[in-house]
C-alpha cells in the first residue's frame, strides 16, 4: 500500500492496494462503495470536464449504484446471465456471429494464405453480442454495424475519460457518439421492443418472440428507475462498453499467450480440444492482464483496516487488479508468467480478481466462462481460432495503444488496436 | 448432535424452497422432486446472499444475485462464480414433521 498525494480536500487520501488478500477484503467490505465522482477523477480534483463525464456517462448506472438499489438491480440484470441465457447467447448469438464476421473478414493475402485482422473481427463479434444483450436492432448488416462501431471507441472514452490525456476532446467525442447511439440505436430499438410487447399483449405474437434483453427490461419497467430515459441510456452504454472492450482484449491476449505457449510446449497443441485447458489459459490471461485498465476505484465510506492497508472514511481507493493477479505470495515466484498448468492454492480463483469481487463483481464472468467454468462463449471462440490453424501474420506487426510509462513490469498490459493473423486451416465453407 | 423441528411436511410442496432459522443457523430447505426434503446453509459462499430467495433447478439451488449453483444432494458447487461448497444437513421425516440434526448449534449463519 502507499498513501499518495494529499490534495486540496485534505485530509482525504488516495490509497493504492495491490495485493490479492487486501484487495479481496476491501472490495467485499461494506466500508467501500462505487462512486461516480471517484471513478471520473472528480472527487479529489474536481473539474468541469469531470463533472460532464459523471453526468453524461456514469451517474445512475448499475456500476455506480450501491446498497439495496444496486442489489435489486443487480438481481434483476442477473436474469440476463442465468444458465439458459448463456446457452442462448453462445448458440444463437455469438457462434453465428463468429461465422458471419469471420466469413466477411477472412481473405487470401498476397501469399495466398487466408488472413485477417483478428482485433477487428473479434471487435465486430462482441459488438454484435453487446447489441443483442441490450436489444439493439439492425447490426447484422455491415452498414448498421459500421455505424454502431463508430460509436464504440468514443463512448468508451466518454465513460473513462479520466484515463486520457486530451480529456476535453475525448469527452466531446464521447458526447457526440452518445447522441448517435441514442438517436440511431437506443430509441428506435426501444420503440421496436415496445411495439413487439404490444403485439404480445394483443395476442399477435408469442412471448418467445420478444427475447429477454436489457431493452425488454427497460420497456417493461422491470425496475422503477427505468422510467427515466437517462438511466436506461446509461445502463445500455455500460453494457455496450463493458461487453466489448475487455472481451476483445481477453480473447486477443489469450491467443497471443497460447501461441507462445505452444511454441515452447508443442506437446500441448492437442489440448485445444480440452475445454478445461482452454479455460485455464483464458483465466491465466485474465489474471495477468484484466481488467485491461490500470486500476478500479472505490470510495471509503467507513474506516477499515486490513493488514497494512488502512482506509479512513472519505479516502479514494485505487485497486490495482492486474498487480494483485501477479501477487507472488499467492501465485508463486513465477506469478508474472503465463502457465495454464499452474497449481492454484485452494480458495483462490485462477483468474485472480479479474472480475473484481464483492457486490460489484462483473456481471460478465458467467458469460465468459460459462455456467460450469469451461463452456463460455469466449472459450469456444478461442478453440475455433486454433482449430482454424491460427498463427501470427509474419508480414504484419500488431498495433498497440501507447502505454503510460511505469517502472513496474506488472503494469505493462498491452491493448491491441490490430492483431494480424493467418488461418492455415481456414475453409471458406467452415 | 441436536435434533430440531424444522417444518411440517405440508408446508413445503415439491419444487418449493424456504428459509428456516433453527438452532442458531439459517437453512435453505427444499422439497426436491425425487429426492425428498433437503437442507443446506442458506448463505451463498460466494457473496452474502440468501439462496432460498433464488431458484430451485432440478436438484440444485441457484443464487438470485450471481447465479452460483449448489447441489442440494452434496453441497458441491455446480455453477460459477462460487467455488466453496455449502454445508449439507441431515433431515429426517417423522410423521408429518421434518427434523434437522445440527452438530453445533451456533449464532445465525446467514
Amino acid at each position: 500500500m502507499d498513501v499518495a498525494e494529499q490534495t486540496p480536500r485534505c485530509p482525504v487520501s488516495r490509497v493504492k492496494i495491490d495485493t490479492l488478500d487486501a484487495m479481496q477484503q476491501v472490495l467485499r467490505s461494506k466500508a467501500v462503495e462505487e462512486n461516480a465522482d471517484v471513478s471520473a477523477d472528480n472527487y479529489i480534483c474536481p473539474s468541469a470536464l469531470a463533472e460532464i463525464n459523471v453526468r453524461e456517462f456514469q451517474q445512475g448506472n448499475l456500476a455506480m449504484s450501491n446498497g439495496d438499489l444496486h442489489r435489486n438491480r443487480r438481481r434483476l440484470l442477473n436474469m440476463l446471465v442465468r444458465p439458459e441465457q448463456l446457452v442462448r447467447f453462445r448458440e444463437d448469438i455469438i457462434l453465428p456471429s463468429v461465422d458471419r464476421w469471420m466469413s466477411r473478414s477472412v481473405r487470401k493475402n498476397d501469399d495466398g494464405v487466408y488472413a485477417c485482422d483478428l482485433a477487428s473481427v473479434v471487435e465486430l463479434i462482441f459488438l454484435e453480442f453487446a447489441a443483442k444483450i441490450i436489444g439493439i436492432q439492425g447490426v447484422e448488416s455491415e452498414e448498421g454495424m459500421a455505424r454502431l462501431r463508430a460509436c464504440a471507441l468514443p463512448i468508451f472514452g466518454g465513460l473513462s475519460a479520466s484515463h486520457f490525456a486530451d480529456r476535453e476532446a475525448v469527452t466531446q467525442a464521447g458526447i457526440a457518439a452518445k447522441q448517435v447511439f441514442v438517436d440511431e440505436f437506443y430509441r428506435p430499438s426501444l420503440e421496436y421492443t415496445e411495439r413487439q410487447l404490444e403485439r404480445v399483449a394483443a395476442g399477435e405474437i408469442s412471448e418467445e418472440e420478444v427475447p429477454l434483453n436489457l431493452l425488454q427490461m427497460i420497456a417493461t419497467r422491470a425496475h422503477e428507475s427505468y422510467a427515466d430515459e437517462e438511466v436506461g441510456v446509461k445502463e445500455a452504454i455500460l453494457f455496450f462498453v463493458a461487453t466489448t472492450g475487455t472481451s476483445v482484449q481477453a480473447v486477443l491476449s489469450t491467443v497471443e499467450y497460447l501461441l507462445d505457449w505452444f511454441e515452447k510446449h508443442p506437446e500441448d497443441r492437442a489440448c485445444i480440444e480440452d475445454m478445461e485447458f482452454i479455460s485455464n489459459a483464458l483465466q491465466e490471461t485474465l489474471r495477468l492482464r484484466a481488467p485491461f485498465v490500470p486500476y478500479l476505484t472505490r470510495l471509503a465510506v467507513d474506516d477499515f483496516e486490513v493488514g497494512d492497508v488502512k482506509l479512513n472514511a472519505g479516502d479514494e481507493v485505487h485497486a490495482w487488479v492486474a498487480r494483485a493477479g501477479r501477487d507472488a505470495a499467492v501465485f508463486g515466484p513465477d506469478a508474472n508468467e503465463f502457465n495454464p498448468r499452474r497449481e492454484v492454492p485452494e480458495g483462490v480463483t485462477r483468474y485472480g480478481l479479474a472480475f473484481a469481487t464483492g457486490p460489484h463483481q462483473c456481471l460478465g464472468l458467467r458469460a465468459v466462462l460459462g455456467n460450469d467454468g469451461k463452456s463460455g462463449s469466449h472459450l469456444r471462440l478461442v478453440q475455433g481460432l486454433f482449430r482454424a490453424g491460427i498463427r501470427r501474420d509474419p508480414s504484419r506487426t500488431p498495433e498497440l495503444l501507447p502505454l503510460k510509462h511505469s517502472d513496474d513490469p506488472r503494469d505493462q498490459i498491452p491493448t491491441y488496436i490490430s492483431f494480424p493473423v493467418v488461418l492455415e486451416n481456414w475453409s471458406v465453407d467452415a | 448432535m441436536t435434533k430440531f423441528e424444522l417444518l411440517k411436511t405440508s408446508e413445503l410442496e415439491p419444487g418449493e424452497m424456504r428459509k428456516v432459522e433453527v438452532g442458531g443457523r439459517t437453512l435453505c430447505v427444499a422439497h426436491v422432486e425425487g429426492h425428498g426434503y433437503r437442507a443446506i446453509d442458506d448463505r451463498c459462499t460466494h457473496e452474502d446472499e440468501s439462496l432460498s430467495e433464488g431458484f430451485l433447478c432440478d436438484t440444485n439451488v441457484e443464487c438470485p444475485a450471481h447465479s452460483s449453483r449448489f447441489s442440494f444432494l452434496t453441497g458441491e458447487v455446480t455453477g460459477v462464480p462460487a467455488w466453496i461448497p455449502v454445508k449439507v444437513y441431515d433431515l429426517r421425516v417423522e410423521g408429518d414433521t421434518i427434523y434437522v440434526a445440527i452438530d453445533e448449534p451456533a449464532a445465525a449463519s446467514a
